[in-house]
């Protein structure tokens, strides 16, 4: 199975990024033999429909999973289709997130975020 | 001719100077291109309102003609299509209407169906033509309203006022193409002054001539004042601040039909315009 998590490096160490569509990076985790990589989001600096595009990077990706902080509206309802399951992330650790997922500590996100366009 | 009335924010008296200096010139056509919140015509109670829909293109898929060449997908710039288990998905409010997809598919399996965005009135109040634009709520962009005002007002040739968005993105541009000088509204704070460079930066770069109208001033130091003389902007007239201005405009009432001092300071702000926009032509020419 393979898990996908918007990452970003921090003095030099890598933990879940606070945004989905702008995050810097997208961490790929196969549960099968136990590998990583890590991509460029290079949806991060488009000036909208971010969450779009990185939600499709996931979805060419073959990602079933995605652990997440949070998710824009768009963006889950690709993965909605794409039936990818999306889940609450807890802190910024990634591997203390995904030891959470295999065991069933994760929920799935439910409130979605609604974005920071328009707001007044 | 055609004046745009400009602001880098909201609520310095772009409408307050445009009702008020359409009310004063002998015969105008007013144009509300702030279609956010467009608020001329309350002031004017227009009469005989037409009104039309504006409708942009919004691409429809046939899925029985697509085969997941994902040309679309990969063509649009503002990421308004997805693909997902070999079918393309739209998002509606994100699509600015381009119809560049239905170009490039090889297929011909886009279709444009058209969405509704909002509504152009166009009405009378006493002699003066009152053309406003409504965005509907939620809708992204009111782009396309301004263009299809624009293209409405192209040839009229009596004195045409147009009260534009704030700020200086997209909609504000359109909405002074087709102007032959643009008001600068401007308050007198560093807040005001920052505000009015940003639309200074604007129209000179769209080599627009223009003026500025110094609003709400109080006789103390004007950084907008000053920002006006460091760069040879040319003063159009000072609006002093006035709470009975104040009033007379929060209750919906055209200032210079309620008082002749009213009258009288904006007919002169409308001369200084005129007298500007002539001397700067000439020496254009």
């Amino acid at each position: 199975m393979k898990i996908a998590l918007p990452i970003e490096i921090a003095n030099g160490k890598q933990i879940i990024s606070q945004a989905f569509g702008r995050a810097q990076y997208f961490m790929f985790y196969d549960t099968g033999n136990h590998q990583s990589s890590v991509i460029e989001n290079t949806a991060a600096i488009l000036q909208g429909g971010a969450g779009i595009k990185a939600a499709q990077m996931v979805i060419d990706l073959h990602a079933e999973v995605l652990l997440t902080p949070q998710c824009g509206e768009n963006a889950m309802n690709l993965f909605l289709q794409a039936k990818i399951k999306v889940m609450k992330s807890i802190g910024k650790d990634i591997k203390e997130n995904i030891d959470m997922f295999l065991n069933d500590q994760l929920n799935s996100l439910d409130d979605v975020h609604p974005g920071f366009h328009h707001q007044t | 001719m055609k004046i745009a009335f400009l602001s880098g924010k909201g609520g310095t008296g772009k409408t307050l100077c445009a009702v008020n200096l359409a009310s004063v010139s002998l015969k105008s056509v007013y144009v509300d291109c702030d279609i956010e919140e467009p608020n001329g015509h309350l002031f004017f109670k227009p009469l005989q309102v037409k009104s039309e829909n504006v409708e942009v293109f919004i691409p429809n898929i046939d899925k029985s003609l697509c085969d997941g060449c994902r040309k679309c997908v990969d063509f649009c710039r503002f990421n308004a299509l997805g693909f997902v288990q070999n079918h393309v998905v739209i998002f509606p409010n994100i699509c600015h209407s381009c119809g560049g997809c239905a170009l490039v598919c090889p297929k011909h399996a886009i279709a444009d169906v058209s969405k509704i965005i909002g509504t152009i009135e166009d009405g009378i109040a006493q002699e003066i033509r009152v053309i406003s634009g409504f965005l509907e709520l939620g809708q992204e962009s009111g782009v396309p309203i301004i263009k299809k005002i624009m293209n409405k007002i192209m040839l009229i040739q009596d004195f045409v006022l147009i009260d534009c968005p704030p700020g200086s993105s997209c909609a504000t541009v359109e909405s002074i193409q087709s102007a032959d000088f643009c008001v600068l509204v401007a308050e007198p704070t560093i807040f005001g002054a920052h505000n009015l460079e940003m639309v200074h930066e604007l129209v000179k770069t769209l080599q627009k001539l223009c003026g500025v109208i110094l609003n709400k001033t109080n006789g103390f130091y004007d950084p907008s004042e000053e920002y006006c003389h460091k760069h040879k902007i040319p003063i159009m007239g000072k609006i002093s601040y006035d709470e009975m201005l104040g009033e007379i405009n929060s209750e919906a009432l055209i200032a210079v039909r309620e008082n002749i001092k009213y009258q009288k300071m904006f007919e002169e702000i409308l001369n200084n315009i005129i007298e500007e926009v002539r001397h700067e032509t000439t020496i254009d020419s």
